[in-house]
């Protein structure tokens, strides 16, 4: 053909495996950052696209990354999706020209059956043997001609996590011809006896092949007897959680002092070289006391991130799901559940997306209305500020104070959330029994390359953020904290009255009983959008109100001067509950297909927020006198 | 020894898959043939080697089990489709 | 009064922002597609013609992600992709 093959017809390219061959982690080295995420028409469920070009830039592919299935008859609506963009069913969606079948080569038997199944459809296909590192340095052999002659389609090894892993399986697409344009499969699903033979044909093949499977590892299958024991096991996950909230306040000391000596000293700096007015102070009490003081959590936002990432990829997390699967379903949940909600404790959003794992739709909905519980990273800068200024730093036998109190946090939001969950359960969304049926991945030491690269674009988004929406909010909340200017002959801060004073005097009748001063009650408001953005507008509403000059770093001290100590607890206990940010209200309504949700979700978690924060302040303030 | 359903089974257990039963009458509703065929695409198929590496507690659920190369956790319920021709003990 | 003239714009450029930021993608969409209208009539300059166009790209990029702490894209709408491939 000529030689800009790419301006002719992309080849379309599905990925499909089954969970955790590495499916996504391939997508991603074949496509880098040209992937575009949206959802498929009409239904909540995720569609990631991207486009690569061959290797002698002589065609490009236009690749999608269907969910994760373990068989063609669906048993959750990823795998329907799934099994009808194959069969060329969805509407607006081509049938593929070509499959890329995604094996874990340390778990051939598991991925084979799906590769029949897949091969009997007759779409043109190539298996990427993936993992084929980690396979052959635990000791499994294969042949993989004799592999690519008994199954009947070309066979390739491919690496994801290693740089250039993916080259043989972009060698081979290169060499074959471009299958063009394909009618809808025919399927039918298949019974008991034909999946049964299929899986005599996968151990035939195998055996034909030459597969040589080691035992597994000693040292693993101690190490699940320790992970899955029923005291160890329970104990083990407590500690791990200690031990990731202890790191988030004592690593990320240092590096917040660093990054808060630099925003004050740039905050004196500017005050330094511009006259007193209005541009100063937009840019030392908006700019650097509301976007710089929460540009001081990132580190421990990172920190954060390193052990979810990490957790993510050893393959502790389904475990924990096991240890927890009693505890879940004693208020009427399954274990599975239990992943989307470990992630939202980074962010709720894509652990509302996670659900979609969940088969029963009411599971589905209970679950993702417990999920803003979770307490999100979003929160993490508002803890960290008030347990700063308020908890000392003292050890508690082998435990810190302040990482405990955090901890007691956490835990807070998930006792609410399985209370919340077992009302749920029992009033509207009451369901059948639902089955627990999940693989525990073998364990993985995590990819440092992956966990770097996961942490840079946590990093690069927690930047921008700050940079943009963040730093708009705060431009803005500086203006009507500024204005009006104070009467002539008036007495107090100026902000008292700007439209922000006049804005937190009013919030304040609502927020009094909980022993917010009218600050609080007006940082909440932009705080809809993005929580941290509550730090933010503190920092600018409280670096107004005073002629202290230097702000950042006065934040906590000035928090723990002003408030009292009711007030302080009463405000973390409104954050375990508080409202969502808006982005999550969004996502609710997208996956429940109406606003009932989140309307509901709004309304409930406002009253648990109010009324914890009214018992708190009232029960905190006779205590402590 | 005739097979015994998995979930009868403890911690230690070891032997075959010998059957999966797709029955509804000891297994529920509608969802259980679903969880069958589940099974059965997972791999328990008769001749699969099958090992309890753990239980929550014994005769508690969940339970991990062994299929070959592969674990997994699942509820007595879910066990009760699989029977196991067993070996040691 | 030059400074009170900066102040203005870096305020009023960031009202315009949070609150395109914090629409909905509907609303952003509606408002790309008026500026589209009104740069496809007589008396429309150029270059409000491509503004039109990069708010319609923009309008359905997320930004609808307000959490500094996630990349998702909570806003993204169901997309058709172009038939025929």
């Amino acid at each position: 053909m000529t030689a800009h093959a790419h301006t002719l017809d992309p080849m379309r390219v599905a990925l499909v495996g089954v969970p955790n061959s590495g499916k996504t982690a391939l997508f991603n080295r074949l496509t880098g950052s040209r992937q575009k995420v949206a959802n498929y028409a009409g239904v909540t469920v995720e569609r990631k696209e991207g486009a690569f070009v061959g290797p002698h830039r002589q065609r490009l592919y236009r690749v999608l990354d269907l969910p994760g299935a373990y068989s063609l008859t669906p048993t959750t609506l990823d795998e329907a999706i799934t099994r009808d963009f194959l069969l060329g069913r969805l509407a607006d969606e081509p049938a593929p020209e070509f499959v890329v079948c995604v094996v874990d080569a340390t778990n051939l038997r598991l991925n084979l059956r799906l590769v029949l199944e897949l091969r009997d459809l007759g779409v043109p296909m190539v298996v990427a043997l993936n993992m084929s590192d980690l396979a052959e340095s635990r000791g499994y052999r294969l042949d993989h001609a004799l592999l690519e002659r008994e199954l009947g389609v070309p066979v390739v090894e491919t690496i994801a996590v290693e740089h250039g892993g993916d080259r043989h399986l972009l060698e081979k697409l290169e060499s074959l011809p471009h299958p063009g344009p394909r009618l809808p499969a025919a399927w039918s699903e298949p019974s008991f006896e034909q999946i049964q033979r299929t899986h005599r044909e996968v151990r035939r093949i195998l055996q034909a092949a030459g597969y040589i499977e080691p035992l597994r590892q000693r040292a693993l299958s101690r190490l699940d007897e320790v992970v899955l024991h029923p005291i160890a096991g329970p104990a083990i996950l407590a500690a791990v959680l200690f031990f990731v909230f202890q790191a988030v306040f004592s690593w990320a000391a240092v590096p917040m002092a660093l990054i808060d000596h630099a925003v004050s000293w740039t905050g004196g700096l500017i005050r330094q070289s511009l006259p007193d007015g209005l541009l100063r102070s937009l840019l030392v009490d908006g700019v650097i006391g509301g976007a710089g003081s929460v540009l001081v959590f990132l580190p421990q936002i990172l920190i954060l991130f390193l052990f979810i990432i990490a957790l993510e990829d050893s393959g502790y997390l389904p475990r924990a799901a096991y240890l927890l699967d009693r505890l879940m379903g004693s208020v009427g949940l399954s274990g599975r559940a239990f992943i989307p909600l470990l992630s939202s404790f980074a962010c709720a959003v894509p652990g509302i997306m996670a659900t979609r794992t969940i088969p029963n739709l009411r599971d589905r909905l209970a679950t993702i209305m417990i999920a803003p519980l979770m307490t999100c990273s979003a929160r993490l800068p508002v803890y960290a500020l008030i347990i700063a200024a308020f908890i000392s730093n003292r050890p508690v036998g082998p435990f810190n104070l302040q990482g405990l109190v955090l901890f007691t946090l956490y835990v807070a939001g998930i006792l609410a959330a399985m209370a919340v969950a077992y009302l749920l359960k029992r009033t509207a969304l009451r369901t059948a029994y639902h089955p627990l049926l999940l693989e525990l991945p073998e364990y993985h030491w995590p990819h440092v390359n992956n966990l770097l690269i996961g942490l840079w674009e946590r990093a690069k988004v927690f930047v921008r953020r700050v940079g943009t929406i963040i730093l708009a909010l705060m431009i803005v909340l500086w203006f009507l904290s500024s204005f009006p200017t104070p009467p002539p002959g008036a007495t107090g801060p100026p902000i008292v009255y700007s439209f922000a004073g006049m804005l937190g005097r009013a919030l304040e009748h609502v927020f009094a009983p909980l022993g917010f001063n009218w600050q609080i009650s007006l940082a909440l408001v932009p705080g809809l959008a993005a929580r941290e953005v509550v730090v933010g507008a503190l920092g600018t509403v409280y670096s107004l109100s005073t002629s202290a000059h230097d702000v950042a770093s006065t934040l906590a001290p000035m928090v723990a001067q002003t408030w009292s100590l009711a007030t302080a607890l009463s405000l973390l206990a409104w954050y375990v509950f508080a409202p969502q940010c808006l982005s999550t209200l969004v996502v609710v309504k997208r996956e429940s297909n109406s606003w009932r949700y989140p309307l509901f979700m709004v309304a409930y978690l406002f009253a648990l927020a109010y009324g914890a924060s009214f018992i708190t302040y009232r029960v905190a303030s006779a205590l402590l006198g | 020894m005739p097979p015994v359903s998995l979930a009868a089974l403890h911690k230690g257990a070891r032997g075959l898959v010998a059957a999966v039963r797709n029955d509804s009458q000891s297994l529920g509703d509608e969802a259980q043939s679903t969880v069958s065929r589940r099974l059965l695409e997972l791999g328990f198929v008769p001749g699969e080697s099958i090992e309890v590496i753990e239980e929550i507690w014994p005769g508690g659920d969940p339970m991990a089990v062994r299929l070959g190369n592969t674990t997994f956790a699942l509820r007595r319920r879910e066990a009760s489709a699989v029977f196991v021709e067993t070996s040691e003990r | 009064m030059l400074e009170g003239l900066i102040v203005a714009i870096v305020v009023l450029a960031a009202s315009a922002y949070a609150a395109w930021a914090l629409m909905p993608v509907s609303a952003r969409l509606q408002l790309a597609r008026t500026v589209a209208g009104i740069a496809g009539g007589p008396a429309a300059p150029p270059w409000l013609g491509r503004l039109a166009a990069r708010l319609e790209r923009a309008a359905l990029r997320r930004g609808g992600g307000q959490c500094a702490a996630c990349d998702a894209r909570p806003a993204a709408p169901d997309r058709r992709p172009p038939a025929g491939g």
